[in-house]
């Protein structure tokens, strides 16, 4: 509905309406800087949303989704004072979501590593050439073996929609170096799901 | 047909549209309750925290918590010979006289700690540092209680101790190592239980007692002098507490306690936050 309103507004009017927006998200940091609860209360439900799915994206559960992203607000709350606003506010706090996930992801990981060396074994074991592979089921493995960088770019762009330029913000890399992840992580997607290549091929 | 016009990424970004896919729902209500329980526990601590989590270069890596027993014996003996060093270069007055044999290590590792209570030190003067030796009186009795305010007990003189840095430093990252393990064995458990896996609930309770030993010795000494990192290394202390006691079948009443005492005291948080983040490249 307000996508659509948005649009009727016409190129001016949409202009208007993200300077306007961002005017009140600039008095909404400051008061939230000066301890204003209610403010950061406000910043929080404008962004909670797309923290979580991209926290839940990354994560793969909720209660670990829902861990990251918490800690991410908290970082974020924390830090506010160090936001000098050369980026937008939800490129920073982004950037501390994916900090906050792949930090968190990498300690699990650890943990689970004796479960995963297990699950591997089994794949190679039975892997190939089963009956009837499901395609879901091999998609998801292939991008959670991607290698961290591969995954997270792949995430942020081909599932969440991120632009080079946000994913770039966010990780602290260059736009062509977002690029060449992307690419990289696609490739490798595609070798890993040779068996499925009827599917795009139509 | 080339790889790069033959569909596949049209295909792929419309395939993984599923991959860990979100509830369309979020629990922000649930989420903004624990965000302010870990903020609220921070700022009630804040006047004593100005400076913000103790700052360690670089990041701290987590060992797994198969070898979290490794990391103790390092923390422990890095406690007790600072607190060995301590003994032996900076007793001046008269040596204890009471102090049995057998308060040997623990109370040597204890007696790391700011607090020299002149009812009894014994000594004529306090020592001159903030993690000057406690006199151990008797076998017991005498003991002072763990939780004090030491800001009240013991003048800080640190003009008059050189390394009272160096060691501050150390005891910082003691803490921070330390806190660091608890997370990690915290997030193992958490990790186990939604995923149904019982593990090895003694092997569990190992590393709880361990840590719960460590996280007293922490409370006793120079590093708890920071309240926000005293109160974390309480509210630690239980959950460990309640951890160490953890029995192999895990009953849900002891798991709904465990889980409680998380959420309530809003610890993993607090933990995550004592802890320096890793490289953060939000670009400001």
């Amino acid at each position: 509905m307000r996508h659509q309103a948005v649009h009727e507004l016409g190129p001016r009017g949409q202009v208007e309406t993200k300077l306007a927006e961002r005017h009140q998200e600039q008095e909404r940091i400051g008061r939230a800087m000066a301890g204003d609860a209610r403010a950061e209360r406000e910043l929080y439900d404008a962004h909670v949303d797309r923290v979580y799915r991209l926290a839940y994206r990354l994560a793969g559960s909720d209660d670990l989704a829902q861990d990251f992203a918490q800690d991410a607000f908290i970082r974020a709350f924390e830090r506010l004072k160090d936001f000098r606003g050369d980026s937008s506010f939800a490129t920073w706090l982004h950037a501390i979501t994916v900090s906050v996930c792949l930090n968190g992801l990498r300690k699990v990981k650890r943990f689970d590593s004796r479960q995963a060396t297990l699950d591997d074994g089994m794949t190679v074991f039975d892997g190939r050439r089963e009956a009837e592979p499901d395609l879901k089921v091999k998609l998801k493995q292939a991008i959670d073996r991607l290698p961290e960088g591969y995954r997270t770019v792949f995430v942020m762009h081909d599932v969440e929609g991120y632009t080079h330029e946000e994913i770039g913000a966010a990780l602290g890399v260059e736009v062509g170096t977002s690029k060449a992840q992307l690419s990289r992580a696609r490739a490798k997607l595609r070798d890993a799901l040779a068996e499925f290549r009827g599917e795009w091929i139509a | 047909m080339s790889d790069e016009n033959d569909g596949f990424e049209e295909w792929l970004m419309h395939a993984a549209r599923d991959y860990n896919s979100p509830p369309a729902e979020t629990p922000r209500e649930a989420m903004w309750a624990r965000i302010e329980a870990a903020r609220r526990s921070e700022t009630r601590e804040t006047p004593a925290t100005a400076g913000g989590p103790p700052a360690v270069p670089g990041v701290i890596e987590v060992p797994r918590w198969r070898w979290t027993r490794r990391g103790l014996a390092a923390a422990a003996v890095l406690l007790i010979g600072i607190a060995i060093g301590r003994v032996s270069n900076r007793v001046v007055g008269p040596t204890p006289t009471s102090a049995g044999s057998n308060t040997a290590s623990m109370e040597t590792a204890r007696a790391a700690s700011p607090a020299v209570n002149p009812t009894t030190a014994g000594g004529p003067e306090p020592l001159p540092t903030p993690f000057a030796p406690r006199i151990v009186q008797g076998t017991g009795n005498t003991r002072p209680p763990i939780r004090r305010d030491r800001a009240g007990e013991t003048p800080r003189l640190g003009g008059e101790a050189p390394n009272v840095g160096a060691t501050a430093g150390a005891f910082q990252l003691a803490t921070v190592q330390h806190l660091a393990q608890a997370e990690a064995l915290l997030t193992a458990y958490r990790v186990d239980e939604r995923a149904g896996r019982q593990g090895d609930a003694q092997q569990l309770a190992a590393s709880a007692r361990d840590l719960l030993s460590t996280t007293r010795l922490l409370a006793d000494s120079p590093a708890a002098d920071d309240p926000a990192v005293r109160r974390l290394l309480e509210d630690l202390e239980l959950v460990l507490a309640q951890l160490a006691l953890l029995s192999q079948e895990r009953s849900a009443g002891d798991r709904q306690l465990i889980d409680h005492a998380l959420e309530e005291r809003a610890v993993m948080p607090r933990l995550r936050t004592a802890i320096p983040a890793g490289r953060l490249s939000a670009g400001t």
